[in-house]
């Protein structure tokens, strides 16, 4: 029985200060409905006045008490019946006066709560055997009724309480369509907190509301903006702010939707993309009534597409640097063997096997440039752990030396015995790509030094060269992979590895000043080498950042 | 007379490769390996013909044609840009600027002294 019963107050704040407005005007005039009754029943002015003014105090006292809810309306509640009591009485018990009470009680179900119903229900009783006994006439008119007052008070209770059920009936319906109601609000908040979408109706006759979540995406506090159409544009990017009045006053003349993309300018400066839908109601005559749209939170989406066309820029930077960085050689490889073909005038002796020379030097290099691009996706895939064995790291980087092509740069190297657990090819790699970046980057005939020492900590391999040198700003940037300089050849993915390879040691790589002008890079593997990582992730293969 | 051509690339094997065949071509060269050498050489010597890489460290071969073109000297000079891998856009850019002609180095050495050949008779 309990689940069928409505709960009471349930009433929200705004609807009971309407519905109690109106019931209080009604309790005022009663006051001088009474008092003409009451003379027209010959009471005498005294009498009526004295009638008239209980139901004054009563509606004074409800409107006096306005603020307290639940005081006013029980004081308002007593006054609506006290009116019926009074108008049974000066009819002299008239039964059709009695219909008031059924009006009465059917007002005071609009407050839609328990106190001021029971009450009411309660008063009817009450008044009809009390006065019933005290004097009959004044509530009955018949002798069935004078005679046994609290028995007919329990009939006309009884139709009350009969029409009591529809009321509650109707109050309970009423209920449940606000829950239903509130209940489809909270989930729609909820879906569009979820979605991080915002939502508004501009009814151009009444104004404009905004969704909680529509709050939360310009950054403001709810109770901070009374929201106006005039509202929305200063939130909005600057920048954008012309596109996106141009679009609503489009969909406004035109009644097409607009969907935008823009940005707004938070409180705090932050930004925040968004996407902006809208669609407007036309009338018959042509002229919008409602408009409304949604704004949807896209920061993220967007932050991401901004990566992607980063990426992807750098792939495509990164494919033309492999593709000239290759033809280069290529080329050469391609017009040497042209002229070894040629048989007029015909190649000497000397000149071809100089001419065979440069063919083997530029294969050379070729092979190195793909070795790197190999190695480079095997670091990416973290496939690239070395494979140590105590070896004389001196010998290895002179054998790599005695080969490497220099151009006319004079290449010395001072080398001392150096044990350590290395891997024999990845150190060839390192000083292949450190004395190609030096032959690179620095003018024809200038020297370049191949040093390897023991340190205390590892053994130290130096390369370095008698060029301009490296710039501050610059002598962390070019270890990372892609790093390069426009003009000046090279894939950039060279120095990236040997940083790598290094650290697959245990080591690290770096590059210094020079003492006397020019660049000075360094390796230092471990005699023995520390645990290395062969997580890709550490690598930042693809990453932009070092 | 033999005409003399100035060839200028950073990279040597690049300019041995063209020094090696215009010789036999019985052209005169002199190399260059930037710009700035390029432009220095180019203070005290008229080639007949340059053959102007464009991607170079430093002073690369645009900065020379914008130089030579504001100095007013690209009326008599004849360049030839040069490059590995140049887009549409790129040639017509570098013709716009005042070159002759662009080749790639992706060409055969004879189709490199055709195009030389034909500026020079232009």
């Amino acid at each position: 029985l309990w689940r069928w019963l409505p709960r009471g107050s349930t009433l929200p704040d705004e609807a009971w200060a309407q519905r109690h407005r109106a019931i209080l005007v009604l309790l005022w005039l009663h006051v001088p409905l009474i008092f003409l009754l009451s003379l027209t029943e010959h009471l005498g002015v005294l009498h009526s006045l004295t009638e008239a003014v209980v139901v004054a105090v009563l509606a004074g006292g409800a409107t006096a008490e306005r603020a307290r809810r639940q005081l006013s309306t029980v004081v308002a509640a007593i006054g609506l019946m006290t009116c019926s009591a009074i108008l049974v009485h000066v009819s002299g018990g008239v039964i059709e006066m009695h219909f008031h009470y059924f009006v009465m009680v059917a007002v005071v179900t609009l407050y839609q709560d328990w106190k001021p119903f029971l009450i009411a229900i309660s008063f009817v009783v009450l008044q009809h055997g009390v006065i019933g006994v005290l004097a009959p006439s004044a509530v009955y008119d018949h002798q069935a009724a004078i005679d046994h007052p609290w028995q007919w008070a329990g009939v006309h209770g009884l139709f009350i309480l009969g029409m009591s059920a529809a009321g509650i009936a109707s109050w309970r319906f009423n209920e449940s369509l606000l829950d239903a109601a509130e209940d489809r609000e909270e989930r729609l908040s909820e879906a569009q907190d979820l979605a991080r979408l915002g939502s508004w109706e501009w009814d151009l006759a009444s104004g404009l509301t905004w969704s909680p979540e529509l709050y939360r995406l310009f950054g403001v506090d709810a109770g901070e903006l009374n929201p106006s159409p005039e509202d929305f544009l200063p939130g909005v990017h600057p920048e954008d702010r012309d596109a996106v009045d141009g679009e609503i006053r489009r969909t406004l003349e035109a009644g097409t939707p607009y969907a935008v993309d823009c940005r707004l300018l938070l409180p705090g400066g932050t930004v925040r993309w968004v996407h902006a839908r809208g669609a407007v109601t036309i009338r018959e005559d042509g002229r919008p009534t409602v408009m409304s749209g949604t704004v949807q939170d896209i920061t993220d989406r967007k932050r991401a597409e901004a990566e992607l066309r980063d990426l992807s820029e750098l792939k495509d930077a990164f494919v033309r640097t492999v593709s000239h960085d290759l033809r280069t050689p290529l080329s050469v490889i391609s017009g040497m063997a042209q002229l070894l073909q040629e048989t007029d005038p015909p190649n000497d002796a000397d000149s071809q096997r100089g001419i065979a020379e440069r063919i083997e030097a530029n294969a050379a290099r070729l092979n190195r440039l793909v070795a790197n691009l190999l190695d480079f996706d095997r670091a990416a895939h973290g496939r690239l752990a070395p494979n140590r064995k105590p070896t004389d790291v001196s010998a290895v980087v002179r054998d790599v030396v005695a080969v490497v092509e220099v151009g006319d740069h004079p290449l010395r190297v001072e080398s001392e015995p150096a044990l350590a657990s290395v891997d024999t090819d990845q150190i060839e790699r390192m000083v292949e790509n450190l004395v190609a970046n030096g032959v690179r980057h620095t003018p024809e005939g200038t020297p370049i030094w191949v040093r390897v020492g023991r340190r205390p900590d590892g053994v130290l391999i130096t390369v370095d060269d008698a060029g301009a040198g490296v710039p501050d700003a610059l002598k962390r940037t070019i270890f990372e992979p892609y790093h390069r300089d426009e003009a000046s050849g090279g894939t950039g993915i060279g120095l990236s590895l040997v940083v790598r390879f290094a650290e697959l040691h245990g080591g690290r790589a770096w590059v210094e000043d020079r003492p006397g002008g020019g660049a000075s890079f360094r390796v230092l593997v471990p005699y023995e080498g520390a645990e290395f990582s062969t997580d890709p992730g550490a690598t930042r293969a693809l990453g932009v950042a070092g | 007379m033999t005409p003399t051509v100035l060839v200028v690339d950073d990279e040597p094997d690049v300019r041995l490769m063209l020094r090696l065949k215009l010789r036999r071509e019985q052209f005169d060269v002199i190399e260059a390996t930037g710009g700035v050498h390029a432009l220095e050489i180019l203070a005290q010597t008229t080639p007949d013909v340059i053959i102007l890489d464009l991607r170079m460290p430093d002073v690369d071969g645009w900065a020379v044609l914008r130089a030579l073109g504001e100095i007013g000297r690209l009326a008599h000079l004849k360049v030839i840009t040069f490059s590995a891998h140049a887009t549409n856009n790129a040639v017509e850019q570098a013709l716009a600027l005042g070159s002759r002609a662009h080749v790639s180095k992706s060409r055969s050495l004879d189709q490199i002294v055709g195009t030389i050949r034909a500026v020079l008779a232009a």
